[in-house]
């Protein structure tokens, strides 16, 4: 399977009731990259997810992951045989030990890499014969980790996977995840630390209200993405409708503050012409994200 | 049974290059969960069965110093043939009574579980997430389950065989063999029914309440009804606890036959639904 | 290697950026010096915990840039000063402009696994097909893709 894209969607829609959880969500996710998935709770990071594992069904729309449809029980399985999840809820079968656990799990994936399980269990500490139920928090994440490193999976869903955990063993899951991208795999991976996704992403994705609100290489946020603040003295005359690259317009008294995705110096020339005076200053992940989530437009 | 279905379903059990190893861990860990509850209804059946056979004799001799020294004591007919034929005692206190009753609850017990349990639990993202279809969750917890009540049985009639050995009263083996076959082919459609449940109730300890309140209205409200003798003869065919229980005679098992192969369909249905609820469901 | 510091995330520059200027950093303060090799590109990626991505391209730029030297297979080293490359090269100012560019070409087809007579053949057919277009269709066909607009992300 020569496909670069490792995950896409087409309008992915999921309604529970009255309830629009995902809205028409089409993105793609290449072969070895790694891509962040950021969003507020219930905005619809684990319906997709869970839609893409083929966990739940779409109210619309479809995708492909690994090449496989989604909605295609059988090929939905046999995709999931090379993919590794780790659920936003870590709970495991209590009445299992970490090592029937790991047994259990082993037997479904030909692929499992009992080395990375060896080492997993070195560094993280796990006690092979304590039952789950005994495990606290943190370590529970741990094993759930275990379980997806271990599987030598071309494609790894993380949801939240640093959740709960100290900042020693939360590097550690990003330098294995980082590991697992070097040496081919694909990883998809949603989170509430901005910071994580800065550090090892490829891309990020935003989602708000069960839509993309963003969908872009987390370089090109740093390098492209600008912050134009003009001050103008009637900023309601002030038109942007037929610039290119105006991802969010603020107007507040006299400042225009504008995020621009590219096209920065024909924005500026555009605004200078309207007789407003401009700076243009760097913009985070971090602020594109608060921008683009929880206020409507 | 389970009609085949069309290309696409979710009828494929495991892809095929990890069949014998996931069988067995599916199986695994099917048996982890009814673990307690099996060992639970191994001591109760093998006790249940020691204590009529070992107790007994001493019951009798009770039996008979009351007649002599209560003569004015009403006492129903069966009391009268369980005096004499031991093989109708033990039909009387186990196969139509104490030991049907325990098959039945247990395997309702055993049946419990499921996807909608382990939501409950919060694990339901894990199992789904593995490359095993809806089917195969369901097929590996319902075999395990009768495997688990097919075992209660075999040892229900090493009991009764060795402890009236022990006890010195002679008992026919194939009476045994017979009426515990009618007991756990009985207990299956009870199964069937709890995995139907499962599919159907939400919850950690709702599906529990709801098996057994049916067991319990199925045995203090229905049963009356259909052994009074306002009931119609078609209703004698369906009585399931009738059927269980069969003749006291052994060999004798003509109704119990028909009544055995209905439960059994009804069963395969409720399992047939149970799997198609669990196909269509989102967790 | 600990003369590596980890990139800030957070900060407002790209850490591809800052991992460039901490190599050139080292290479100016003599901590790394000409010849000394560079850690394999997955190594110093899990190391400073890193995309994969970042660091190729880190090094791949140092390369263009002529601080690194990439050799194929091997792996990345130092580059010699660049005065002492001056001095072996010796053409005219637009050839030692063109030259970068050719090399950085010539290696990637290389990595990608052309041999050097599948290159030279590549290259010549482009020589003859470019002698056959006027200069005004290259003209314009680089000026329409540039205007071509990029999609963006969601204007609100």
């Amino acid at each position: 399977m020569t496909d670069p894209r490792v995950i896409e969607t087409y309008g992915l829609t999921k309604w529970y009731g009255e309830l629009e959880a995902v809205h028409d969500l089409s993105f793609g996710v290449e072969r070895g990259s790694i891509s962040g998935f950021l969003g507020q709770n219930g905005a619809g990071k684990s319906t997709t997810i869970k839609i893409l594992l083929g966990m739940m069904r779409p109210t619309k729309g479809g995708g492909r992951v690994l090449g496989r449809d989604i909605v295609d029980p059988a090929a939905s399985l046999a995709m999931r045989q090379r993919v590794a999840y780790v659920a936003e809820d870590k709970r495991l079968y209590d009445y299992m030990t970490v090592g029937q656990l790991i047994a259990f799990t082993k037997a479904f994936y030909p692929t499992w890499r009992s080395d990375i399980e060896k080492e997993l269990l070195d560094e993280f500490r796990l006690p092979v014969d304590r039952p789950t139920k005994k495990l606290s928090k943190g370590m529970r994440t741990q094993t759930a980790l275990l379980l997806a490193f271990a599987r030598g999976a071309e494609l790894l869903v993380l949801d939240e996977p640093t959740e709960g955990l100290d900042p020693v063993v939360t590097d550690k899951v990003l330098k294995l995840t980082v590991r697992a991208a070097g040496d081919g795999a694909t990883v998809f991976f949603s989170s509430h630390q901005i910071a994580e996704v800065e550090q090892i992403a490829d891309r990020v994705l935003v989602i708000d209200r069960g839509q993309l609100v963003l969908d872009a290489s987390v370089d090109a946020v740093k390098e492209e993405f600008r912050r134009i603040r003009a001050v103008h003295e009637r900023p309601e005359r002030v038109d942007l409708t037929a610039v290119q690259g105006v991802r969010r317009v603020n107007v507040d008294g006299r400042v225009v503050s504008i995020v621009a995705t590219h096209n920065v110096e024909g924005i500026i020339r555009h605004l200078r012409n309207q007789g407003s005076s401009v700076e243009v200053l760097p913009v985070t992940l971090r602020e594109v994200l608060l921008e683009s989530i929880g206020t409507k437009t | 049974m389970i009609p085949m279905a069309k290309a696409g379903a979710d009828v494929t059990i495991l892809p095929a290059q990890v069949g014998r190893a996931a069988w067995r861990a599916l199986t695994f860990k099917a048996w982890l969960e009814t673990r307690t509850r099996f060992v639970t209804g191994l001591i109760a059946v093998i006790g249940l069965c020691a204590f009529f056979t070992l107790i007994h004799d001493r019951m009798i001799a009770q039996w008979q110093r009351d007649l002599v020294e209560h003569p004015e004591w009403n006492n129903p007919r069966w009391f009268f043939r369980a005096l004499t034929d031991y093989p109708f005692f033990i039909w009387h206190f186990l196969y139509q009574d104490m030991l049907q009753k325990v098959c039945v609850v247990f395997a309702v017990l055993l049946g419990i579980g499921g996807l909608s349990r382990e939501a409950a639990h919060g694990t339901v993202d894990f199992t789904l997430s593995l490359p095993v279809g809806r089917l195969a969750w369901l097929a590996s917890r319902g075999l395990v389950a009768a495997v688990e009540v097919v075992v209660l049985g075999v040892a229900a009639v090493i009991t009764l065989l060795v402890c009236s050995g022990i006890a010195n009263a002679a008992y026919p083996p194939l009476h045994a063999i017979l009426h515990v076959a009618l007991l756990v082919g009985g207990s299956f459609a009870f199964l069937a029914a709890s995995l139907w449940i499962s599919a159907i109730v939400e919850g950690e300890h709702a599906p529990v309440l709801v098996g057994l309140s049916a067991i319990g209205l199925f045995y203090f409200v229905l049963q009356p009804y259909t052994n009074g003798a306002s009931a119609p003869a078609v209703v004698r065919v369906i009585d399931i606890a009738r059927v269980m229980a069969g003749r006291p005679d052994v060999g004798r098992a003509d109704e119990a036959g028909l009544g055995l192969l209905v439960g059994l369909l009804v069963g395969g249905g409720l399992v047939a639904d149970a799997f198609r609820r669990s196909v269509r469901r989102d967790y | 290697m600990s003369i590596f510091l980890r990139p800030n995330p957070s900060s407002g520059v790209p850490i591809y950026l800052q991992l460039k200027d901490q190599i050139r950093h080292a290479v100016e303060v003599g901590a790394l010096r000409a010849g000394d090799a560079l850690p394999p590109i997955r190594s110093l990626a899990v190391e400073l915990v890193v995309n994969v991505n970042t660091v190729a391209r880190v090094y791949r730029e140092l390369e263009q840039e002529g601080v690194v030297a990439l050799r194929h297979g091997i792996g990345a080293f130092v580059a010699e000063p660049v005065r002492a490359q001056r001095r072996v090269a010796g053409p005219t100012s637009r050839v030692a402009v063109a030259q970068p560019a050719v090399r950085k070409l010539v290696r990637s087809l290389i990595r990608h696994g052309l041999s050097t007579d599948e290159i030279r053949r590549l290259i010549e057919a482009e020589l003859s097909d470019a002698r056959s277009v006027s200069d005004d269709a290259v003209v314009s066909e680089r000026s329409s893709r540039s205007t071509q607009t990029e999609r963006g992300s969601g204007v609100s």
